[in-house]
This record gives C-alpha cells, sequence and structure tokens, in this order.
C-alpha cells in the first residue's frame, strides 16, 4: 500500500512538472492578445526589446484612417498568421471615441475585453494595448 | 520532520520559481503562462520592463537556463518526497530525465511546439545529472 502511494507521488509529481512545461508551450491564438496599460516610459522599454516586430500604427490612428475595416482585417489577419506580427496601438486620449467606436464594432470577445479595458484606463497621458496584426496596415 | 520536509519542498521549488520568473521577465508573451496569468488577472507588466544586453550569456540565461532549473526542480521534488525509496527514486527520476530529453528532441521533429537547441539539451542532461548527484549527497549525509 505504502509502494503504490509512492507510484501515486511521483506520477504526480512527473504531472505537476509537465503541466508547467506546458506553460511555456506557445498558447492558443484567442488567448495570446494581451492587455497591456503601460505609461510612454514602459511601453518605450517594451519597444527596445522587440524592435524588429513592432510598426507603430498610431498615426493611422490619429489620421484616422477609417477607410480600412480594421474589423475584418484584424479578425482576417489576427487568425490566419498570428506569429508574423506584433503590433503596439499606441492609443492617446484623444482617440477615446474611436476605441469606444471599435468596441461596438468588433464582435470578439477578447478584443471586446481588450477595448473595454483600454476604456476604463483612460486616465493618463497614454493607453496602450498590444495587439497581433499584420503590417500591410500601414502600407 | 514535516517541517523540514516543508522547507525541502520550498526549496525543490527555488529552481522552477526563478525559471518561471525568467519566463514571464524576458520570454515572449504568446506563450500559455502568460495567458493563464492574464486569466486570473495577475499583472506581470512591471517584471517585463527589464531589458537585458544582448550577449551569449544573457541568450543562455532567458532560453537554456529555464529547461535546465526545471529539470533540476522536478528531480528536487522527487527526492524530497521519495527520500526513503531509493529505488523508486531512481527510477523515476530517469523517467522524468527521460521525459525532459523527449520533450526538448520532439521540438525538433516538431511534435510539439517551441524550437529545438542542442544547447537546451545540454543544459537539461547538465542539471539532470546535478540533481541526481544532489540525490546521491543527500543519501551520504
Amino acid at each position: 500500500m505504502k509502494k503504490f502511494k509512492m507510484h501515486l507521488i511521483s506520477i504526480f509529481i512527473i504531472i505537476f512538472m509537465l503541466v508547467f512545461a506546458l506553460g511555456t508551450s506557445v498558447a492558443p491564438v484567442s488567448t495570446q492578445l494581451t492587455v497591456v496599460n503601460y505609461s510612454s516610459k514602459d511601453l518605450m522599454f517594451r519597444i527596445a526589446r522587440q524592435e524588429e516586430d513592432i510598426i507603430y500604427i498610431e498615426e493611422f490612428l490619429l489620421r484616422k484612417e477609417q477607410s480600412i475595416d480594421l474589423k475584418e482585417y484584424i479578425t482576417y489577419k489576427y487568425w490566419t498568421a498570428p506569429d508574423e506580427y506584433l503590433l503596439y496601438f499606441i492609443i492617446y486620449n484623444e482617440n477615446m471615441e474611436i476605441i469606444k467606436e471599435y468596441n461596438n464594432k468588433i464582435d470578439s470577445k477578447m478584443l471586446k475585453k481588450l477595448f473595454s479595458n483600454l476604456e476604463k484606463s483612460g486616465g493618463g497621458r497614454a493607453s496602450h494595448f498590444t495587439l497581433r496584426i499584420a503590417d500591410e496596415l500601414l502600407e | 520532520m514535516y517541517k523540514r520536509n516543508y522547507y525541502s519542498i520550498l526549496i525543490a521549488l527555488l529552481p522552477l520559481f526563478f525559471g518561471g520568473l525568467i519566463y514571464i521577465c524576458y520570454r515572449s508573451e504568446n506563450v500559455l503562462l502568460f495567458s493563464w496569468m492574464r486569466y486570473f488577472n495577475i499583472n506581470y507588466t512591471s517584471l517585463r520592463l527589464l531589458n537585458p544586453e544582448n550577449n551569449v550569456f544573457v541568450q543562455f540565461i532567458i532560453f537554456s537556463l529555464p529547461n535546465g532549473l526545471w529539470v533540476l526542480s522536478g528531480l528536487l521534488l522527487l527526492q524530497v518526497l521519495l527520500v526513503n525509496e531509493k529505488r523508486l527514486l531512481f527510477l523515476y527520476s530517469i523517467i522524468f530525465i527521460i521525459v525532459s530529453i523527449v520533450i526538448e528532441i520532439s521540438q525538433l521533429y516538431s511534435l510539439l511546439s517551441g524550437t529545438f537547441d542542442i544547447i537546451d539539451l545540454i543544459t537539461i542532461v547538465i542539471f539532470s545529472g546535478f540533481g541526481l548527484y544532489m540525490s546521491k549527497l543527500r543519501r551520504k549525509t
């Protein structure tokens, strides 16, 4: 009986460790989006670390080039090529209206949460969030 | 006795903790660990502001060391809980080491997500050896 218990404990430990190993594997696409509310300085640190992956689309939002269907674009690129790009959207307070507008348009539960969190964090110089979409957005 | 075991478990979990910390601070946010933390509303953002230099040593710490620490932690946990079961300890230690090597090698054949790296494999082997040595040491004391 004691031996059996020891076997069980050992197997449990190995499974426990495997769960941690699982945690280091790539997440399903649907859970990869990240809500981040950094100060500008913090964001610069992050950008410095992942420079090659980041494209600013701040200007895109500021210029309100809404001829692109952002919802369609994100859905298409996000689900089909999630690992190719990491873009940092930087939305300033001036753009809260745009955020609200997108929040109403986008169906994805995760994106809704993103926008909603962003709305809530409205104070301060800037609010930021990360999204994976393609760089063609700027082209 | 129980108190001693409790401390031993905490010590055994330390490498796992540091390995996890390396992941949280420096690794890409597209791994499951981050999804879990976001799910539980754990705010890890302040830990990701460190900007390490890009050299071989730092690369090793970020990309390979966590594998070694993970193996070491597993072996230490087995040692704590199978303290009086020499044969079982050896058996499960070997099983655990084989599993960790298989996980790494299966990345080479794209059977599991992740990138195969020979340095990772060497790190796992070295830390496995260290873990087994610790077990030997523990028996002597």
